[in-house]
């Protein structure tokens, strides 16, 4: 949080400025979900998960000192709900309030019919292999791969070098890559 | 989960449908391409692969906007009891869960900054939506946990749970079990009427 801007958002935010809070969560919860997506158990929805975040962002906001601890902090957050969320108690819940509603409702064609279904198939696709990857890789490939964060911006959220981004990267793509030429095989073999 | 060494071509191939590629790695790609006509493939399909997660990105963004912050700051949930009320507070986190409503002020998706309240505000302003749409019976006194005085002895902290009784209508009720490993499984409990064993009093 080098700029002033954003330490000026941050300042607003963290005195509890309900406009800053809400430009600020908007701003970081793709971090966030990145972060939930890769570590959260199966059974748990991401809106539940965020939140759980979301509560603790705006009643401790207040409480992280520097600006620029700001976003390890909110890191630090979202593992530890993700985390916890495997320790609770797993209730099978109202779907259509999950991810899956997402991809009942999302039309990224515009159009109804074929191509709709195609879009929610991909996205399906998608959060399969997101599951399947280790969170190490997963949360970078979801920052860089699905929101096009640079991966400079990946090392800071993750506090590891650029160069490991860049490897996770390419181990993410090659696992996802593999996948895909296995469900092409049996496609083939049926 | 393949922890094998990253290979050069796999490396390349990352760049490449990265866009971070530099000329030196175009030219040992083709290389290798030379050598390897599949490789051609393998970026192919991979290249497929970042289609569909750039695709994604769209859908989960049109989800994320639906996480108005204002629920956040009242529309707590009740997990916290399950560890101090037994079954029968499963039970209700199995209402807010399966059947019942989110916790959280009824209009709250579409404005209405109540993250800008006081929590004891909020809180009124929570019972009182609930009291208005049915939800809300009564509230009970509320139970200390601890007291802690201040360093300088002029304050003391108190922890304490609010207690609202509510009322939800669902379809099932569930029963939460752990078996010898761990392992938690629900089934429905078919009711006739069923009352809590501890009553909160």
């Amino acid at each position: 949080m080098a700029n002033d801007p954003d330490r000026r958002l941050f300042e607003a935010a963290a005195r509890g400025d309900p406009a800053a809070l809400e430009a600020l969560w908007r701003r970081e919860r793709r971090r966030v979900a990145a972060v939930l997506l890769a570590h959260r158990p199966r059974e748990e929805d991401l809106e539940d998960l965020l939140q759980e975040v979301g509560i603790i962002f705006v009643e401790r906001l207040r409480e992280v000192r520097e600006p620029d601890r700001f976003r390890a902090w909110l890191r630090i957050v979202a593992l530890n709900v993700a985390r916890g969320a495997g320790r609770r108690v797993k209730i099978q819940r109202d779907r259509r309030r999950g991810l899956e509603a997402a991809i009942e409702v999302h039309d990224p064609t515009g159009e109804r019919s074929l191509e709709r279904s195609e879009a929610r198939d991909e996205l399906r696709q998608v959060i399969a292999w997101i599951r399947g990857l280790s969170p190490s890789l997963a949360e970078p490939l979801l920052l860089r791969a699905v929101w096009g964060m640079a991966q400079r911006e990946i090392a800071e959220w993750l506090g590891v070098p650029e160069t490991t981004v860049e490897t996770r990267l390419a181990r993410a793509r090659r696992v996802l890559r593999q996948r895909i030429e296995e469900a092409d095989r049996l496609r083939r073999a049926e | 989960m393949h922890d094998s060494e990253l290979s050069r071509e796999d490396l390349l191939i990352h760049r490449a449908i990265d866009g971070c590629v530099g000329v030196g790695d175009w030219a040992e790609l083709e290389l290798l391409g030379r050598r390897d006509p599949a490789v051609w493939k393998r970026l192919a399909i991979a290249m497929r692969g970042e289609l569909t997660l750039r695709r994604a990105g769209a859908a989960i963004d049109a989800y994320l906007p639906s996480l108005p912050l204002e629920r956040h700051a009242v529309g707590r949930r009740a997990p916290i009891l399950i560890g101090g009320l037994g079954w029968a507070a499963a039970l209700v986190v199995c209402f807010l869960w399966l059947g019942g409503p989110r916790l959280g002020l009824g209009n709250s998706e579409h404005g209405n900054p109540s993250s800008s309240l006081g929590a004891a505000a909020a809180w009124a302003q929570y019972l009182e939506a609930g009291d208005a749409d049915g939800r809300f019976v009564r509230e009970l006194p509320p139970v200390m946990l601890e007291a802690t005085p201040s360093a300088d002895g002029d304050t003391v902290e108190v922890l304490f749970v609010r207690r609202a009784i509510e009322r939800t209508t669902v379809g099932e009720i569930f029963e939460i079990n752990e078996d010898d490993a761990g392992r938690l499984s629900s089934r429905p409990v078919p009711v006739l009427r069923l009352v809590s064993s501890e009553p909160l009093r």
